[in-house]
């Protein structure tokens, strides 16, 4: 009898050793982390550029215990689609949410889906209202301070003006501009240009405002209005200033179709310092741009997701009321632009 | 009196019958949505668009409950199944599948299929008698454009474009990914339309999720015609499009996305081979309902339909209704 006893707690020990075994073997196995990044658009070049930076870190964290996958849908521009978008991904499963908000103002229902199933959002590009993001402690924002680009593309217009003379071309000591703004009511656009305009005239540029037109951010948007104001002004346009550098290669475009030779055509600006930009810079034909920190955002963006899976302390972040990672933008002209122009072997030339 | 009194029971009996008949049929008439399960690589790209459009409106058609798997690259059955393993515990009726590159995907697929519906689309999965036959396909119920075809005829209007003949052409062939059933298919069509043309192929190279298709470009020996035959390489070549500005190339390509028309609408491709990626999910959708609703039901394969468009006929009627579905 206590043979039979002394068996069966062997053999009930035996089975608990293998079982347990298993279980030990499951939890080795890899884990696989799910991001779900949606855009509100997906004709955004400056947004595709920064969503291939961080699939690209996102890549760089992945090892032989993470997987990363991270899908990208679009939010076709229009909040109620991006809402049933974010809906249809955490539905499918999803660990954490990026998420560009279409309209700032209208982010609850996504809040409230993501708050439901617990997932983390990290917003970015467009800052949703603070009393939104204040609304629940797993949200974050990571972007650049709108304003700061503004002055800084005001600082280098103001510092081409004043080098060159000839930047007023009719010479009556005003600067003669237009503006080509992103989207009506739009934060960004409103602060950009505010800050713009407040920046030369705090750097003692006289200017004189022909007409402003909004091109939604849009390259070929901006063609279009541009080609209509250089119709309108002609050479009285002295000055381009643009809120983002797709509209501002618009810009170019507007004056390459019609012919412009270049000692006719006015000074540009953009901000964001797409690859496309940057080579305009060094030939001349855009004179300055602010780099938007894609790089640095993409990496706090994949480095705050994947912190946020695995439940890491977020002790070593530079938040600004422990939700904002702000990211400084820098100065392009054509003094450092060899230092952002990249060569086949990715080096700076 | 008493007979008023019957009449008046026997009515109140019949309008409590008919009153629990139609309470019945309120509350036992609405069976639970069907979850279905879409597998398909770098879901939310916009090659998807027209697909993933036709697939919701079955789904609304069908009430089925679609879930659109979150997916980036799947390089191989390992990954495939791994996603198919996920959606297996979140309770999943069926299966609408995009075959992984590589060999063993069939059987994976294949023993798939005997647990629950599966529908391929896209690409078939691939078997080993496509080195003997291309036009081997697997035993699975498949939903795609006849990929085959879809070389061919691009084949044949690059030989429209000359008059039959191409003696002392050259052509680069850019296929998509290496070991799939598209890929091989559609560069077989390809080459067995120009066979007798005289025309000569230069070089062969394919797209894959690691390479940049413009970078092996630039090492390639320029050729008079290039035939794209993957959306994400067209798409990459037609927007570095001045990077081949430099000589005479010309391009002909297979695509799936809106941006690959705006490009030919550009003038950057001679001509663009498009399928009814709209009919492909609506069609997948519906066979996939069919075979939910009844247990002997034998699912059927469809071909989808192809269109071949030149730059003058964007904004046709017929054009534009088909183009209306990528939006």
């Amino acid at each position: 009898m206590k043979k039979h006893i002394i068996m069966t707690i062997m053999l009930f020990l035996m089975i608990l050793i293998v079982l347990t075994g298993c279980g030990k073997s499951n939890n080795e196995k890899q884990k696989t982390m799910r991001v779900g990044v949606v855009l509100y658009t997906q004709d955004d070049a400056f947004i595709n550029a920064l969503t291939d930076c961080l699939k690209h870190y996102f890549e760089e964290m992945e090892d032989e215990n993470l997987k990363i996958i991270m899908t990208v849908r679009d939010g076709k521009d229009d909040q109620s689609v991006q809402d049933d978008v974010v809906e249809g991904m955490i539905d499918a499963g999803c660990d954490v949410l990026c998420v560009d908000l279409v309209d700032r103002t209208a982010p609850s229902k996504i809040i409230e889906m993501a708050k439901k199933e617990d997932i983390p959002i990290i917003f970015f590009n467009r800052e949703p209202v603070r009393e939104d993001l204040m609304q629940w402690d797993k949200m974050y924002y990571v972007g650049g301070d709108a304003e700061q680009s503004g002055i800084m593309q005001g600082e280098i217009a103001a510092d081409v003006i004043h080098a060159d003379e000839g930047c007023d071309k009719n010479g009556d000591g005003r600067i003669q501009y237009v503006l080509l703004e992103g989207e009506a009511g739009h934060q960004d656009a409103i602060i950009r240009t505010d800050s713009v305009v407040k920046t030369l005239m705090d750097n003692n540029v006289k200017l004189e405002k022909l007409s402003y037109q909004f091109a939604n951010w849009n390259r070929a948007q901006a063609e279009n209005k541009m080609t209509q104001l250089i119709e309108q002004y002609g050479e009285e346009i002295e000055l381009v200033l643009s809120n983002n550098d797709e509209m501002a290669l618009g810009a170019v475009a507007a004056y390459d179709s019609m012919g412009y030779p270049e000692e006719k055509r006015p000074i540009i600006f953009g901000i964001d310092g797409l690859s496309d930009v940057l080579v305009a810079v060094e030939e001349g034909q855009i004179q300055g741009t602010v780099y938007n920190d894609k790089e640095g955002q993409a990496r706090q963006m994949a480095k705050l997701a994947v912190d946020l899976y695995k439940g890491n302390s977020l002790t070593g972040y530079d938040f600004k009321d422990e939700k904002y990672i702000i990211l400084s933008y820098k100065k392009v002209d054509a003094s450092n632009i060899k230092e952002y122009i990249i060569d086949d072997t990715g080096a700076a030339k | 009196m008493k007979k008023n009194k019957l009449t008046f029971l026997i009515a109140e009996i019949l309008l409590a019958a008919i009153a629990i008949f139609f309470a019945s049929r309120i509350f036992f008439s609405e069976k639970p949505q069907k979850r279905v399960a879409v597998i398909i690589d770098n879901s939310g790209d916009e090659k998807w668009n027209a697909f993933v459009n036709g697939l919701k409106q079955a789904a609304d058609t069908y009430n089925i409950h679609l879930i659109i798997c979150n997916t980036d690259e799947i390089e191989n059955g390992t990954e495939e199944k791994n996603l198919i393993n996920e959606q297996l515990d979140n309770d999943i009726d069926a299966f609408i599948i995009q075959a992984a590159p590589g060999y063993d995907v069939h059987q994976m697929l294949t023993e798939l299929a005997d647990q629950k519906p599966v529908i391929l689309v896209a690409n078939d999965a691939l078997t080993e008698n496509i080195v003997e036959n291309i036009h081997a396909a697997s035993t699975l119920t498949k939903v795609m454009p006849d990929n085959y075809k879809m070389g061919y005829e691009l084949g044949e209007e690059i030989l429209k474009d000359n008059g039959a003949s191409l003696n002392g052409k050259t052509l680069g062939i850019v296929g998509g990914l290496l070991e799939t059933d598209c890929t091989m298919k559609r560069q077989q069509g390809l080459k067995d339309a120009l066979a007798d043309s005289g025309c000569v192929i230069s070089w062969e190279i394919n797209a894959g999720y690691d390479n940049n298709v413009m970078d092996i470009l630039k090492w390639k020996a320029e050729v008079d015609y290039l035939a794209v035959l993957d959306n994400e390489a067209l798409v990459q070549l037609c927007e570095r499009e001045q990077s081949i500005a430099n000589n005479d190339t010309l391009v002909y390509g297979i695509g799936t996305s809106i941006k690959s028309v705006y490009y030919l609408d550009e003038g950057r491709m001679e001509c663009l081979v498009m399928a009814d990626a709209y009919g492909m999910g609506y069609d997948s959708v519906d066979e996939i309902a069919k075979v939910l609703k009844g247990s002997v039901y034998k699912p059927d394969d469809h071909v989808i339909d192809t269109v071949v468009l030149r730059k003058e006929d964007i904004f046709t009627e017929e054009t534009q209704k088909f183009l209306y579905t990528y939006e």
